[in-house]
């Protein structure tokens, strides 16, 4: 040891903290008491660490900041169990829901412009997935338990992506199913498939529409009626059938 | 992520720290700004990948430094650096104590190649070990410790002369 290798141990080492403790670090100090020039620089190193940390910790952090970051996760899907406000929230839907089915003929809505429009208001609401896996096999099986539809068959370009969970929705009396999946380049991909029997006037080929903040594609296919709806434009969503 | 995990907690408790080790990477607000919300985003939704809650923080700044990282491009190897290195960088004299303002330190950081600025960071900015340090940017103990002594020698020496280049890594 000499002082210009006390130098480069001690230079790296935080007044008051375990990184004075290290064997190299001690035997550095040691060599200090011998050296009245080390002993000065460390003096001055110590001063300006302090001065450089507090600088550090005196960054002005952006106001706004941690609003933005609660907003932008408010818009993502959050797992249920994340969600304080779920049990209240789903009261009041079950009572909202219970008031609907009592004041509007359910006959009258069974339109596959209904239909669409009620999956997509509520993934754009915070809405909660049964079954958060990546595992399609599980999701299905979930799916089922649920008497939602389960026995689809996905186009090519939906098979690939990977899968993030699922649920099952209520449409008239029967369920609807919803595979959310990793679109990859632009967030989730939502789709919702039903009984083909259960909607009225759905499109068999390809039909798309934006629908508030969403672009959707729907089709039928094998007795079933499919939605996909995610934030990109419509040709994404058509690289994806 | 796990049930028992708040994150809206998580937010409160680590924003700020993260925001300033993003802004002493990248120096620019606007960009620091995305590197903080693109990582809240991923814990919100990869989260439940991190069976450990108690190492959400750690998660945070090594999910922040990798997409940085990421951003720029840089999946060269970076060579082990040794100490002796350090020697020629040390500057002689002190550095003046009106020198130690962050907005001195962040334009002579800066300049500070971009593998000695993330330890050089975090040894600042939190009360992390070498070990801590060393696992949030994946790469070996003495690795850090050579890369903080050669990031706080370069710093320095850009303080004392502002006018030399900054240090640079020798990539293998």
């Amino acid at each position: 040891m000499n002082s210009a290798e006390a130098k480069k141990i001690l230079i790296a080492c935080r007044p008051g903290t375990d990184d004075l403790r290290t064997s190299e670090a001690v035997e550095a100090l040691e060599w200090m008491r011998r050296d009245a020039e080390l002993l000065r620089w460390w003096e001055q190193q110590r001063a300006w660490h302090d001065r450089v940390r507090e600088s550090f910790a005196g960054i002005p952090v952006p106001s706004g900041l941690h609003d933005r970051i609660l907003a932008r996760a408010k818009i993502i899907e959050v797992p249920w169990w994340r969600q304080r406000v779920v049990w209240p929230a789903a009261a009041v839907l079950v009572l909202l829901a219970a008031l609907a089915v009592l004041l509007w003929p359910s006959r009258d809505e069974a339109t596959f412009q209904t239909f669409r429009s009620r999956m997509v208001r509520n993934v754009l609401r915070q809405y909660s997935m049964g079954i958060v896996t990546n595992d399609r096999e599980q999701i299905r099986s979930y799916l089922e338990a649920q008497q939602a539809p389960a026995d689809y068959l996905l186009p090519p370009g939906l098979e690939r992506l990977p899968a993030l969970g699922g649920g099952a929705l209520g449409w008239q009396e029967r369920r609807a199913s919803m595979v959310c999946l990793d679109s990859q380049t632009q967030g989730t991909l939502f789709l919702f498939i039903v009984e083909g029997a259960s909607v009225r006037g759905a499109p068999v080929r390809p039909e798309f529409a934006a629908i508030k903040s969403l672009m959707t594609v729907s089709w039928s296919s094998g007795g079933k009626t499919f939605v996909l709806a995610g934030t990109g434009s419509e040709d994404w969503l058509r690289s994806f059938l | 992520m796990r049930g028992d995990m708040d994150f809206d907690g998580l937010v409160a408790r680590h924003y700020a720290a993260l925001y300033r080790f993003a802004v002493s990477l990248c120096g620019r607000e606007s960009e620091a700004c995305d590197l903080v919300q693109e990582t809240f985003y991923l814990l919100a939704t990869k989260g439940h990948q991190l069976e450990d809650t108690s190492k959400a923080k750690s998660w945070l700044f090594t999910t922040l430094y990798r997409q940085f990282v990421g951003s720029r491009r840089r999946f060269a190897r970076f060579p082990h650096q040794e100490l002796s290195e350090v020697e020629d960088e040390i500057p002689p004299a002190p550095v003046p104590p009106d020198r130690a303002d962050w907005e001195t330190v962040s334009r002579s950081l800066a300049r500070v190649d971009e593998v000695f600025r993330a330890p050089v960071a975090l040894f600042y900015l939190e009360d992390y070990s070498y070990l801590e340090i060393a696992g949030i940017l994946d790469v070996p103990l003495g690795t850090v410790k050579s890369r903080i002594a050669r990031g706080i020698a370069a710093l320095q020496k850009l303080l004392v002369e502002p006018d030399r280049a900054g240090p640079k890594t020798n990539r293998e």
